[in-house]
């Protein structure tokens, strides 16, 4: 086996999260096979443990991707997400979970392209 | 079924036109007016940038509400207090200012037309030279005059606006701008109004941008063409008043020149923006209500669920709902109207597919989900709880939970649970996690 593909779980909202995920496939953009994507009804609903338990099942990074600032369909759940990620990422650096990351983005409904594009980064 | 009666809170122009249509449509109505008479802001306004007479509008409302059998007018008096859900609501409503006549009024539906507020602070000096030789009015105060009594205005030489006058120019104060939508298209109509009725006046305009909405553009292009002059400034540096010699200038930075200018100003109208009254948070504790983040009483999902408020059967309208122009006003009036008759002819409530329930055993009633609930769901005590729920624990609505799981992935006890996707089913089954064992990508 080659260079190991980073293996990446996508937590995303039903709405401006999963839409573009469709409209990326309509769009045939590729993205790797290691990418795996859970549907929430929305990312305010991402608890820590979720993030804990893809790393623990092996994934490398979890991305969140949410409404962006004031558009959220739940009013405030992508900031609540931001703030929950942030949280794990300063705890998870006590807890030796250096080397794995996790990160969030914003996306939107019609932005099909930035999801590929957030993944190289 | 709800209760056949409605209540409207507020007896302006959204109120008055809510309730002549709600009472025509064979609903019982009460009306709840603060102040001694109807007719709120509107009864300071003249004509609309359609050129509809607001005043003859409002006296046709006036006599319509007040000689009908169906309506019952509160005046000088307030809702104090909204409670029940799901079309059994019961008002409390009191005198201003005196408690103890209180009435309990049953309704199944209620329709918040508390109005909004013109800005009256004094953002950059502008308000504080009056006198002098100098008059400064807001946009509403000169529609006042040129209403009532016009010849006054024809002895200022010189008549400048300023747009957008607001919180936001206040040294310091942490707002930032919003668009009030209506005064644009009102000070270009009166500028023009100004420079026509008298063609030897200088009428300048000074703005930071000017949103004319829809066909209102043409009103732009028309009071450029009657000589009005536009003179566009960065908001950063926002127009000065000044007495030279005791005549009233504004010193402006012109945004294209990048020059400062000495505009005369025997009358300067600002465009003061329109803000939440400053009583919104009271009235919207009162009503159970949420205010939105600039204040205004806040809607459901403004593109699925505009003008109905998070509370089942409670609808919002008119300046308390946001800055809009007299012909919005009118249409929401009639559209939250119209919701709270469907409201009220409904005899069921569909509960949503995915609602959060709370594990009485578990729960610690840290009130966690009571914070952070985006929607002010949970609560604790009061009416509305199932049988035997314990009161010192919290309680999910299932008709009001619109199923985001904030607060399940918040619980520090767990105990709270979303129908379809709860830890069952993303961690237990697999789908955060598990699923690499199968994929050997992990291995």
């Amino acid at each position: 086996m080659s260079a190991r593909e980073p293996q990446i779980t996508i937590l995303c909202c039903r709405y401006c999260g999963h839409i573009p995920m469709e409209l990326a496939g309509i769009e045939r953009a590729q993205y790797p096979a290691s990418v795996k994507v859970v549907e929430l009804p929305c990312t305010g609903g991402v608890s820590v443990l979720h993030l804990l338990k893809a790393l623990e099942g092996g994934a490398d990074g979890v991305l969140v991707t949410s409404c962006p600032d004031g558009n959220c369909h739940h009013l405030s759940g992508n900031k609540r997400a931001t703030l929950r990620s942030l949280r794990r990422e300063t705890s998870s650096k006590r807890q030796a979970w250096r080397r794995r990351g996790s990160g969030s983005c914003r996306s939107e409904s019609d932005t099909p392209r930035r999801l590929p594009a957030s993944f190289a980064t | 079924m709800p209760e056949p009666a409605a209540l409207v809170v507020g007896g302006g122009l959204a109120g008055l036109t809510a309730a002549a249509w709600l009472a025509d449509a064979g609903i019982d109505v009460h009306l709840v007016e603060r102040e001694a008479v109807l007719g709120g802001n509107a009864a300071r306004l003249g004509k609309t940038p359609e050129g509809r007479s607001v005043p003859e509008l409002l006296e046709d409302l006036v006599s319509r509400v007040g000689g009908h059998p169906r309506i019952a007018l509160h005046l000088s008096s307030e809702v104090v207090r909204l409670a029940g859900f799901r079309g059994e609501l019961s008002a409390v409503v009191c005198p201003v200012g005196g408690a103890s006549a209180e009435r309990v009024l049953r309704v199944g539906a209620t329709v918040v037309a508390t109005g909004g507020a013109e800005y009256r602070g004094r953002a950059h000096g502008l308000g504080g030279l009056e006198g002098g030789s100098s008059r400064v009015l807001t946009l509403l105060e000169l529609g006042q005059l040129l209403r009532d009594e016009p010849e006054i205005l024809s002895e200022a030489q010189s008549v400048a606006f300023v747009g957008c006058v607001g919180p936001w120019d206040e040294p310091n104060s942490g707002v930032s701008w919003r668009c009030s939508r209506a005064c644009c298209e009102t000070m270009v109509r009166q500028a023009r109004s100004l420079k026509e009725s008298h063609p030897g006046r200088m009428v300048s305009v000074l703005v930071r941008e000017v949103n004319t909405y829809g066909f209102r553009e043409e009103e732009y292009t028309a009071a450029r063409k009657a000589g009005v002059l536009f003179i566009r400034f960065d908001p950063a540096h926002p127009p000065r008043l000044e007495l030279d010699e005791g005549r009233a200038r504004l010193v402006v930075t012109d945004l294209a020149l990048g020059e400062s200018l000495a505009v005369p100003a025997d009358l300067t109208v600002l465009a003061a923006a329109m803000l939440p009254r400053p009583d919104a948070a009271r009235t919207a504790a009162a009503l159970g209500i949420a205010l939105g983040e600039d204040g205004f009483l806040r809607e459901w999902e403004p593109k699925t669920r505009g003008l109905a408020s998070l509370e089942p059967g409670v609808f919002v309208c008119g300046l308390a709902h946001g800055p809009k122009p007299v012909r919005e006003v009118l249409t929401q009036a009639l559209a939250a109207a119209h919701g709270a008759l469907a409201h009220i002819a409904t005899d069921r409530t569909v509960r949503p597919e995915e609602v959060a329930s709370i594990d009485v055993k578990r729960c610690a009633s840290c009130l966690t989900c009571v914070r952070v609930c985006p929607y002010g769901v949970p609560r604790v005590g009061g009416d509305g709880f199932p049988q035997g729920w314990p009161r010192s624990r919290p309680h999910i609505d299932e008709v009001r939970c619109q199923g985001c799981g904030t607060c399940v992935a918040e619980c520090p006890a767990r105990a709270i649970a979303l129908e379809s996707c709860g830890d069952e089913q993303l961690v237990a089954s697999g789908a955060v996690g598990g699923w690499l064992a199968g994929t050997g990508g992990a291995s």
